[in-house]
């Protein structure tokens, strides 16, 4: 008998030891070509603004020096272009901006404010020579039509209708932000598409996470369809760095005319409310 | 227009008359069980003639019986037998009995002359097995595994570390049709993928086709494996078993009426679960983990056989196992089965000496069931696909040369695709989700097999397939074409073409072989796939031991499914939704070196081969990228060396260059739109599959010790699996530290460095099994 549980267990145990993950990577990574990123957010209201990056090596350490949400490090300065609205030209400066705790390192002087269904475009040309392309439109604006909030027991929960009145496909991007003493916390971040409405109309709910004295705030921002791709395509290979069952993918965005160069140009609009539970 | 010339060839090749020899007729059986063999080489030295025995033994080759004339009957894991018939005489109807192989110098002699039958054969791309060689070689834990022996060919490419999974010349592991005894069968693993459906106890030959399929075959674009179990003896009760490390079978035969109806039963189970039990009962495993997960597997094969009457025989098939995991905690439970179970009704029918019926009835259904609780709420997720057929087939022989094939095939599927199911146990909560679409497929086929002077061999045919649901047809005509031509004694040269097509898709963007990949039929959104494949070969036989092959192939694979860039797969309702649609090409070179005779025997096997995927929507702008499987080398040894009747050696190596996989190769900060402030990282991916993994090579050995007692025959068998403890990479994973704030948390959004690991399966090995016969 112990004959014959030590040649079963003694591979078993070689087998539950080769289970362990083995040591770090063998592999050779294909050569990293870098990327530059632009980001760029145009709202009515607002200056126009733009952050340029480069890409890393994804194993390459980070700086712990500038841990704290400084992207200074990846900064591309000396890209030089113009951003165009409605067909009138406005140079793009490289002047550095910190605003809201964003950080923007290329800015348009002399444009105040953006109009519904203005027409926007961008052109870039960067220090290394790629030369990109990209355009936009301010999209309309989509209302919240109420809140409500349901209540159980000494918790309260958000209910928030809107209408998408076009007979196009419109987006929205929900933003539910709970505002608790001094810390506000993100509850829910949902981009939407208007094929999803029953008859234009569409109902966001949140868990009970809200009690009496916190400060709701709901925001819709209304955007175009390249930012809704560009935002599930970043969103989905943040989730599958961790999740086996989502497939990864190229960032999917709206700048052209170089594969060195990716990111996004957008505007948007904003409706917001801010409600304290009473 | 494209079919008309494979339709004339067929048609012309059909009243081409041969010699007007006499004919000699028999059977060839096993002398042990006086079971039919089927595929057994004949050759007549003299006649320069040669053929094979059908699915009942039968046989029939012309001979010339004004001389003298020798016989020679050759079986893969048979002694081989020659006869001498003389001139003049008047019975030529026979009865063959063959022996099973023993390693023997005598035998040894024997096989030589198998050689030479295969150099004059017309198959291309094929691959056949017997019981004997898939459990003499070396396994994991010592289970002998009929697949992991097919991935030893060249050609054929495991999936990952350990897997059952068959990739072969380019196409994935879906694109395989598996039958058991003629069924298929939907998913042929056992322990995610480490060993197959197929209990060798019950094997009698296993034959793989990678090109020039026979019309017979279809529904899948890559290749054929026809599995078949032997009958059990109808001249007395005999039992067979074996215990391993990790599994115990045990076979009993018997005859109901002695020479006319016999009956097999097996059953394999694992015990590792009876072993955690025992582990769990004597040794403290700490709080940390509450339980050892409980996982087993079972199988169970039956076969009846009966010769109602000198021209009818009747086979009852069936199969069924289940593999079953399960974790119990205190709130929250993980139960896992998935299983196949299939059946048959076979009637052999023989109308005359040269016009016989097969008529099958089957049954065929693979499920899984993933049971959670989480506190009250059970959750259950499963998928299954239910197929129930019947096929005639009608084998006519004209002549001694010619051998014409005509049948019908209907399948009805039923599917149950992503179920979803959410219940409280009070009762209060019901939800249920998922598809469950009905559809048909049908086949009819014709075949002409002829040989013209023994020199030039051609088999043609074509296929006519179609595929019904509610709001779709499609069809498709496969035309198929194999030929061979002997140069010499010592030299032939192979040619096939053949279209196949594939109406049903098993989806997972795993890699590896998960019960829970999903079967899905073809529909509006989803084409059926079909492949074009081109191959050409030679065989040498270089001396009387060694025969060199040489096979190219070219095979286009047309309506390919991928997973679109960003979709979630796992629970999803609407799986159409999820995949884009695109093409691939595969070619390749293989070398094969076999050596079947002398003390030491075996093979080495190498394939050069490049596979490419593209045109798919969304995914790389179009442009061609390399599948997982795409390996570019891929190098076998094998070898057995008989020391003497009781003890032998047999030893396997395998190499193979790495297969691909997807990483991102850069990264960088997300900072957003206003109102929100975070900035996480980003991983950046390039085009799919760009990474390739490390090489991969492996060494085992196994020794066999036989026993010949007075009671019956046993054997030992010793091995050690991955013998110089390589860390092969099954898979690799991305793992990223993050930062530690003051409270001793992470910060998921403050990634101190990323690395990729990589996840090694099995070290060296030990194995030992023990196993009888009486």
């Amino acid at each position: 008998m112990r004959f014959i549980f030590r040649i079963i267990f003694i591979p078993i145990c070689f087998f539950g030891i080769s289970c362990e993950p083995g040591d770090g990577a063998l592999i050779d990574l294909p050569e990293l070509k870098t990327k530059y990123v632009v980001e760029s957010y145009l709202m009515p209201g607002e200056s126009p603004r733009f952050l340029i990056t480069h890409t890393d090596g994804f194993i390459k350490d980070y700086d712990i020096n500038s841990q704290d949400n400084d992207i200074s490090t990846e900064m591309v300065e000396g890209v030089v272009g113009a951003l165009y609205i409605n067909g009138e030209s406005h140079e793009v400066v490289n002047k550095h901006l910190e605003y809201e705790g964003k950080f923007y390192n290329y800015q348009v002087s002399g444009v105040d404010s953006l109009g519904q269904n203005d027409v926007l475009e961008l052109e870039l040309t960067f220090p290394t020579g790629e030369k990109v392309y990209s355009k936009s439109r301010v999209p309309e604006l989509i209302e919240i039509d109420s809140i409500a909030f349901n209540k159980s027991e000494n918790r309260y929960g958000d209910v928030l209708y809107i209408t998408f009145d076009k007979p196009e496909t419109q987006y929205v991007r929900r933003i539910l932000l709970r505002v608790r003493g001094k810390y506000t916390q993100l509850i829910q971040d949902l981009p939407v598409s208007g094929s999803l409405s029953n008859n234009g109309k569409m109902v966001f709910g949140s868990e009970m996470d809200f009690r009496r004295g916190d400060t709701v705030i709901s925001r819709i921002y209304s955007i175009n369809k390249e930012y809704y791709d560009y935002y599930n395509s970043i969103f989905m290979n943040l989730q599958s760095n961790t999740n086996p069952f989502v497939q990864p993918g190229q960032i999917s965005g709206n700048i052209v005319g170089s594969d060195k160069v990716v990111g996004i140009f957008t505007a948007m609009q904003m409706a917001d409310s801010l409600v304290v539970v009473k | 227009m494209k079919l008309y010339p494979v339709i004339l060839l067929v048609l012309l090749t059909l009243p081409l008359m041969g010699q007007t020899e006499k004919s000699l007729k028999g059977v060839v059986k096993d002398a042990s069980n006086e079971k039919p063999l089927e595929a057994v080489s004949i050759f007549c030295k003299e006649c320069a003639n040669g053929t094979y025995t059908d699915s009942l033994g039968r046989f029939e080759i012309p001979i010339n019986n004004q001389i003298s004339v020798h016989i020679k009957f050759s079986y893969v894991g048979y002694k081989s037998r020659s006869i001498l018939i003389k001139e003049g005489t008047d019975n030529l109807n026979l009865t063959i009995s063959l022996q099973e192989e023993v390693s023997t110098l005598k035998e040894v002699v024997v096989t030589n002359d198998s050689e030479k039958d295969r150099l004059l054969a017309a198959d291309l791309g094929s691959e056949q097995l017997s019981a004997n060689e898939i459990k003499e070689l070396p396994s994991i834990l010592g289970e002998s595994d009929v697949l992991k022996t097919f991935q030893l060919k060249p050609g054929i490419l495991s999936g990952s570390e350990g897997n059952s999974t068959l990739f072969i010349r380019g196409g994935k592991g879906d694109q395989n049709l598996v039958l058991l005894d003629g069924i298929p069968i939907y998913n042929p693993n056992h322990l995610l993928g480490f060993l197959s459906t197929f209990n060798s106890s019950v094997l009698q030959s296993a034959k793989l086709y990678k090109a020039g399929f026979p019309s017979n075959y279809g529904g899948r674009i890559s290749s054929v494996i026809d599995i078949k179990t032997r009958p059990g003896n109808d001249k007395g009760i005999h039992a067979s078993g074996g215990v391993g490390l990790i599994s115990a079978d045990l076979t009993i035969e018997a005859p109901l009426k002695k020479n006319h109806t016999s009956l097999l039963i097996s059953g394999r189970r694992t015990h590792i679960d009876y072993l955690s039990g025992v582990i769990e009962d004597n040794f403290d495993i700490g709080n940390s983990l509450q339980e050892i997960p409980d996982y087993h597997f079972y199988d169970f094969n039956f076969k009846l056989k009966s010769q109602l009457s000198d021209n009818d025989r009747l086979e009852v098939n069936g199969y069924t196992g289940r593999d079953d995991f399960k974790t119990l905690y205190e709130v929250h439970d993980i139960d896992v089965d998935w299983g196949n179970s299939l059946g048959s009704l076979i009637w052999n029918h023989k109308f005359t000496d040269r016009l016989f019926l097969n008529t099958t009835v089957s049954y065929s259904e693979f499920s899984h069931n993933l049971n959670n609780r989480i506190d009250e709420f059970d959750f259950v997720l499963g998928s299954k696909i239910l197929n129930t057929g019947s096929k005639m087939d009608l084998t006519y022989q004209p002549r001694h040369n010619q051998l014409v094939k005509v049948g019908v095939n209907y399948s009805m599927y039923k599917f149950d695709i992503g179920r979803l199911q959410v219940d409280n146990q009070g009762g209060e909560v019901e939800f249920s989700s998922g598809e469950k679409p009905q559809v048909q497929e049908l086949a009819a086929y014709i075949a002409n097999d002829y040989e013209i002077k023994d020199r030039f061999h051609i088999v043609s045919g074509v296929r006519f397939s179609g595929f019904i649901n509610k709001t779709n047809r499609f069809f498709s005509i496969e035309p198929r074409i194999g030929a061979s031509f002997v140069v010499n004694t010592n030299f032939s040269i192979k040619s096939a073409y053949t279209r196949m097509t594939q109406y049903i898709h098993q989806v997972s963007n795993s890699g590896l072989s998960l019960p829970t990949d999903i079967w899905y039929p073809s529909n509006e959104n989803i084409a059926p796939q079909y492949s074009d494949q081109i191959s050409v070969g030679w065989n040498y036989q270089l001396n009387d031991q060694f025969l060199l092959t040489h096979e190219l192939y070219y095979k286009s694979l047309e309506n390919q499914i991928e997973f679109k860039n960003h979709s979630i797969i796992f629970a999803s309702n609407q799986l159409d939704d999820k995949f884009t649609f695109g093409r691939g090409d595969a070619f390749g070179t293989e070398l094969y070196l076999e050596k079947r005779s002398g003390k030491l025997t075996g093979w080495i096997g190498y394939t050069l081969a490049k596979v490419q995927r593209g045109k798919f929507d969304g995914i790389s702008g179009g442009n061609y990228f390399p599948p997982r499987h795409d390996r570019r080398h891929d190098l076998s040894i094998v070898a057995s060396f008989a020391f003497n009747k009781k003890w032998s050696l047999s030893s396997t190596f395998v190499f193979g260059s790495g297969d691909k996989t997807w990483l991102p190769t850069g990264r960088f900060h997300f900072q957003d739109m206003p109102g929100k402030n975070s900035t996480p990282v980003v991983p950046v991916y390039e085009d799919r599959n760009s990474v390739s993994l490390p090489d991969y090579h492996r060494l085992d050995a196994s020794i066999v010790r036989k026993f010949f007692t007075e009671w019956g025959d046993h054997e030992i068998i010793v091995g050690v699996y991955n013998a110089y403890n390589r860390k092969n990479p099954y898979f690799l994973y991305l793992d990223t530290q993050y930062h530690i704030d003051e409270n001793g948390k992470e910060n998921k959004e403050l990634p101190v460095n990323s690395s990729i690991k990589q996840v090694s399966l099995f070290p060296i090995l030990p194995s030992f099994r023990w196993n009888f016969k009486f």
